[in-house]
């Protein structure tokens, strides 16, 4: 019992002493906490906001669509066997057949595809759309109603005027339905696009009076009957459509879609958000890693004379290792309870803006098995990163750690005599580099970690520009969806990086202290000094440059089914402002580091 | 020269003056420099008469000086033991000083401080000197351990003089 | 004819108000060529500090410093770098050599810093260890050295480009007795090829190796005293030394 107060005491002193280290170190396990926490939210989400809206707007557990034989129009005996279909023992309720086509939209200069489907004032058994603003199609006062994804996609809303085929309609409503995928994915379920240069584009739905169908069609457009069937049993709507979908002649086919499918194309554009924020919170769980390396690494000769005083006054290696981790432990709890939290708050915020939903930015919920995924991660990354030095740290010999010798620097012969030709700078900056091989590995690995996050982004960009559509169309909500995911990831990605720099800057400025104040009094000035901490940084920068692009591309081409490499001026912006970050941030300690009075150091030492 | 070790040469082997003399100016080294050839006899005429040594003169070629040979009596071996069991030591003598210091503070004949000073400087000189001839010393040079003991003693009378320093400026 | 260095008026405070030290107040001093001077004094006397400012390690609050004719004490950092670098060769208590360098590695490298060829610089630092008795040391770490072995390689590192004077800080503080002899009979070696040597200690032994003894209290000097060339007799050295 004694011995847990001593060691909260300890402990708790330990972080005091350097808030900075404390606080920079929570900052590193909190953005990875938080990312790996909207990761895991993100997982399973849609079945919740979709399930809401299903049951709201009375959806259809099966979609049926007869379609037209090519050439044609749905014929009497069609429209017979489509009423025979609903009128199976199976089917508990059933809304009327409303008839559906194609024509092009235009609204404010935004030029598209919409799927118009005629409807009734009287709403009917199986699905009620969501009327989120202004009011249904009224067939007395004309006017349309836009699927809310769309009339965003579109810029439009109630009051506003669209174009359907040449024809000017005032846009009454705005309107949520479970029955067809809201826009990106509309024709995922029956469409027949046959105007030239509309195979590419993607549809949005309007629902209009049932008049405004005929007028539209006119004849020149195909029309397609949508009936929607509510089952007695919801979950044998796979096997319903299965049994008695695409069955018919060729003329007048009946498709089939179970609720299922439908839920299944709304969770694939979470999907893809999630794949973005996992790989990007392996990434930033990476980068903690090596944040806290680089903190446990360099305070360790620090770390020594302290654990030697400890061993003196009689604690044993044991408990000297347990307290080193519970420093780290204490600010890894804080770190994944912060963490949480933010995920749980940000989640909503940067993924589930689905429009064709209702609830969407509804409660998200954070599982118990999240939380302990989220504590499990961030404890073993503060376990695995400090307990070699920790253990290391207690075993050293009493009288060692008491004379305060921290590890004695590394030699490499090769870079002693490669260096020996070169200016100072590149002189004492390959020294440095060589004195700490692990901590120049480090900064190597982050800024790969970081740039190949950078440049998967890139190219995950450069495919989303090359799916979206002619200019000109309406936005795809699901493309400027992943580009905000991406750039929130990339940012977070970069901020962290920037931290770790700083702190490895910092680390090896402090650890080259001594040293450069030596160096100056043999004749180093202080550009000269600065610029070997410059140098020591650069290079394994650059090392890390090159690793992250030829990973993060590779990791790319093995996601993704198709690649489409992004411009290389992008690629090469990217290296640019990675080496000037690079510069930069180092070049501040550096900077700070060569001011310093050497006769202040050399008192010190 | 102190005749207990003219003695303890001779306690292994009978010798001749000379060589005695040639074996202390080896161990004084520089310190041997200023060391009368001649006192070598003396001392050894001394030692006989008190029948501490015998002599016998050796005989040599016509044109040559007469040899003796020394030779340790029964008298002499005692007195060599009894040297190496003594235990005596110079006592450091600081009285003189001290006194010095404070007789000079009671009448106002003169500041301590200053007489400290001069003392230092004068001492600081002799360190100099003996630590010059002790680097000068080849290695393994027996003469080095006595100039190492020498500057040791200075340095020791240095730092009292510090001290009496620190004392007499606390304003006694 | 002026010194190789030279300070006028020279002050460096620290702290403020009831806490001011005067680490050094208003101190002046003169070095000729070829002359071996020792400053002295208890510690925190601000003979460190003097030495640190004299070699432009650190700025005056007052006073000037010339150094082989140049003032340095209100010129740019990176011109006092290269003032030190050609003129000023420095010797520590720590003798802070780099660890993972080889005993050459490190007196080759303010000859490589000053910009010559990685061969010349080998082959000066090789010709100074040789000086300093440790030519068979050379390929050494100096973990693996002796105390005084590692302070002969930092003067021997500190002679690499000829400076005009060597200053040493407390060269023997961290050296017993025989190592202290080795570094003392090397800058007597120095001192009689002529080389400048201001040497701060606080240990008797070392200072009275110089020519010249500067007793320093407070931040302020108190005595300046030539010990003179002539040496005493052998049998003066015994007498003086066995003073019962």
């Amino acid at each position: 019992m004694t011995s847990i107060v001593l060691l909260y005491r300890l402990a708790r002193r330990d972080l005091r002493r350097r808030p900075a280290e404390a606080l920079l170190l929570l900052a590193a396990l909190a953005v990875a906490s938080t990312t790996l926490t909207i990761g895991l939210v993100l997982h399973g989400q849609t079945a919740v906001p979709y399930a809401e809206t299903r049951q709201r707007t009375s959806g259809p557990d099966v979609v049926a669509a007869l379609f037209p034989p090519p050439g044609r129009s749905v014929t009497g005996a069609d429209r017979d066997r489509l009423a025979a279909l609903a009128g199976r023992r199976e089917v508990a309720a059933r809304s009327p057949a409303f008839p559906t086509t194609w024509a092009s939209i235009e609204a404010a200069g935004v030029n598209g595809v919409a799927e118009v489907q005629g409807r009734d004032a009287n709403p009917s058994p199986v699905d009620r759309p969501a009327v989120v603003s202004g009011h249904w199609v009224d067939g007395d006062h004309g006017g349309v109603v836009v699927e809310r994804a769309f009339a965003r996609a579109l810029g439009v809303d109630v009051g506003d005027h669209v174009t359907l085929d040449g024809q000017r309609l005032r846009v009454v409503g705005v309107a949520v339905s479970a029955a067809l995928p809201p826009y990106p994915q509309l024709c995922t379920i029956g469409c027949i696009l046959d105007r030239p240069g509309w195979p590419s584009a993607q549809p949005g739905l309007v629902w209009a009076p049932r008049h405004e169908v005929g007028s539209l069609s006119s004849g020149r457009e195909p029309v397609v009957w949508f009936q929607y069937l509510r089952l007695h049993d919801p979950s044998t709507a796979p096997a319903f459509a299965a049994r008695y979908g695409a069955d018919g002649p060729p003329t007048g086919r009946t498709d089939l879609e179970p609720w299922q499918a439908i839920a299944a194309r709304q969770a694939e554009q979470l999907s893809s958000e999630r794949t973005v924020v996992v790989f990007g919170s392996t990434l930033l769980v990476v980068l903690a890693l090596a944040t806290l390396a680089v903190l446990v690494g360099g305070r360790m000769a620090d770390e020594v004379s302290r654990v030697g005083t400890l061993k003196a006054a009689g604690a044993t290696p044991a408990f000297v290792a347990r307290l080193l981790l519970a420093s780290y432990l204490a600010v890894g709890l804080v770190a994944a309870a912060v963490g949480l939290v933010a995920g749980r708050v940000l989640a909503p915020r940067l993924v589930a803006r689905s429009a064709g939903l209702l609830g969407a930015s509804g409660p998200t919920s954070v599982s118990v098995g999240d939380v302990l995924i989220v504590v499990g991660t961030i404890l073993a990354v503060v376990v695995v990163a400090s307990v070699i030095p920790a253990w290391r740290a207690a075993r050293t010999s009493t009288v060692h750690a008491l004379a305060g010798a921290g590890r004695t620097p590394h030699r490499s012969r090769l870079i002693v005599r490669a260096s020996a030709g070169l200016p100072p700078p590149a002189l004492f900056g390959l020294r440095f580099v060589a004195r700490r091989p692990r901590r120049t590995l480090l900064t190597a690995m982050s800024i790969a970690v970081a740039v190949c996050g950078s440049v998967v982004a890139l190219y995950a960009q450069a495919s989303l520009r090359a799916e979206r559509g002619p200019a000109g169309g309406p936005a795809d909500p699901q493309v400027a969806q992943l580009h905000t995911v991406l750039l929130a990831v990339t940012l977070l990605l970069v901020v962290m990086t920037a931290v770790n720099l700083v702190f490895v800057a910092t680390a090896s400025a402090v650890d080259a202290r001594r040293l450069l104040a030596v160096a100056r009094t043999l004749g180093a000035t202080p550009a000269e000094s600065a610029a070997s901490l410059g140098v020591a940084q650069v290079l394994p920068a650059i090392v890390g440059l090159v690793l992250g692009f030829v990973a993060g591309s590779a990791i790319f081409r093995a996601l993704a089914a198709h690649t489409v490499t992004p411009p290389l001026a992008q690629l090469a912006g990217l290296a640019l402002l990675a080496v000037c970050l690079v510069v930069a941030l180092t070049a501040v300690p550096a900077r700070i580091e060569a001011l310093r009075p050497i006769a202040e150091t050399l008192r010190e030492a | 020269m102190q005749q207990e070790v003219v003695l303890a040469l001779l306690a292994k082997e009978p010798s001749h003056g000379y060589e005695l003399r040639a074996q202390i100016e080896r161990a004084l080294g520089p310190l041997g420099a200023g060391f009368n050839a001649g006192q070598m006899y003396v001392t050894l005429g001394r030692l006989e008469q008190a029948g501490l040594v015998s002599s016998t003169r050796e005989a040599v070629a016509s044109d040559r000086p007469e040899r003796r040979t020394y030779e340790l009596t029964a008298a002499g071996r005692e007195r060599v033991d009894q040297w190496l069991s003594d235990v005596t030591w110079p006592r450091p003598d600081l009285t003189n000083f001290h006194l010095k210091l404070m007789v000079a503070a009671a009448q106002r004949l003169a500041e301590p401080l200053d007489i400290v000073a001069a003392q230092r400087r004068e001492l600081v000189r002799r360190l100099r000197d003996a630590q010059r001839a002790a680097m000068a010393e080849p290695d393994g040079s027996d003469a080095a351990l006595l100039l190492e003991g020498v500057v040791l003693r200075i340095e020791a009378d240095l730092t009292w003089l510090d001290a009496c320093e620190r004392t007499w400026s606390d304003g006694r | 004819m002026s010194g190789v260095v030279r300070v006028v008026g020279l002050a460096k405070h620290y702290g403020n108000g009831n806490a001011l030290v005067r680490a050094v107040d208003d101190v002046d001093l003169e070095v000729a060529t070829g002359e071996a001077v020792v400053i002295t004094g208890p510690s925190g006397c601000g003979k460190s500090t003097l030495l640190h400012l004299m070699g432009g390690l650190d700025r005056p609050d007052a006073g000037e410093v010339w150094i082989a004719g140049r003032r340095i004490d209100h010129t740019s950092e990176r011109t006092r770098a290269r003032l030190r670098r050609d003129n000023v060769g420095f010797v520590f208590q720590e003798f802070h050599l780099m660890e993972e360098l080889t005993a050459v590695e490190n007196v080759e490298l303010p000859a490589l810093l000053a910009g010559r060829s990685s061969r010349q610089a080998r082959r000066r630092a090789t010709a100074l260890l040789e000086q300093v008795g440790l030519e068979r040391q050379a390929g050494h770490l100096p973990s693996a050295l002796s105390g005084g072995q590692k302070q002969r390689v930092a003067i021997a590192r500190a002679l690499v480009n000829e400076p005009a004077v060597l200053l040493a800080d407390e060269p023997t503080g961290s050296l017993d007795s025989a190592a202290t002899i080795e570094v003392l009979r090397l800058f007597e070696r120095l001192r009689a090829n002529g080389q400048t040597l201001v040497v701060v200690t606080h240990d008797q032994r070392t200072a009275a190796t110089a020519d010249r003894m500067v007793g320093m209290r407070d931040g302020a000097f108190v005595e300046d005293v030539a010990l003179g060339p002539e040496t005493a007799s052998a049998a003066q050295i015994l007498t003086a030394g066995s003073r019962e």
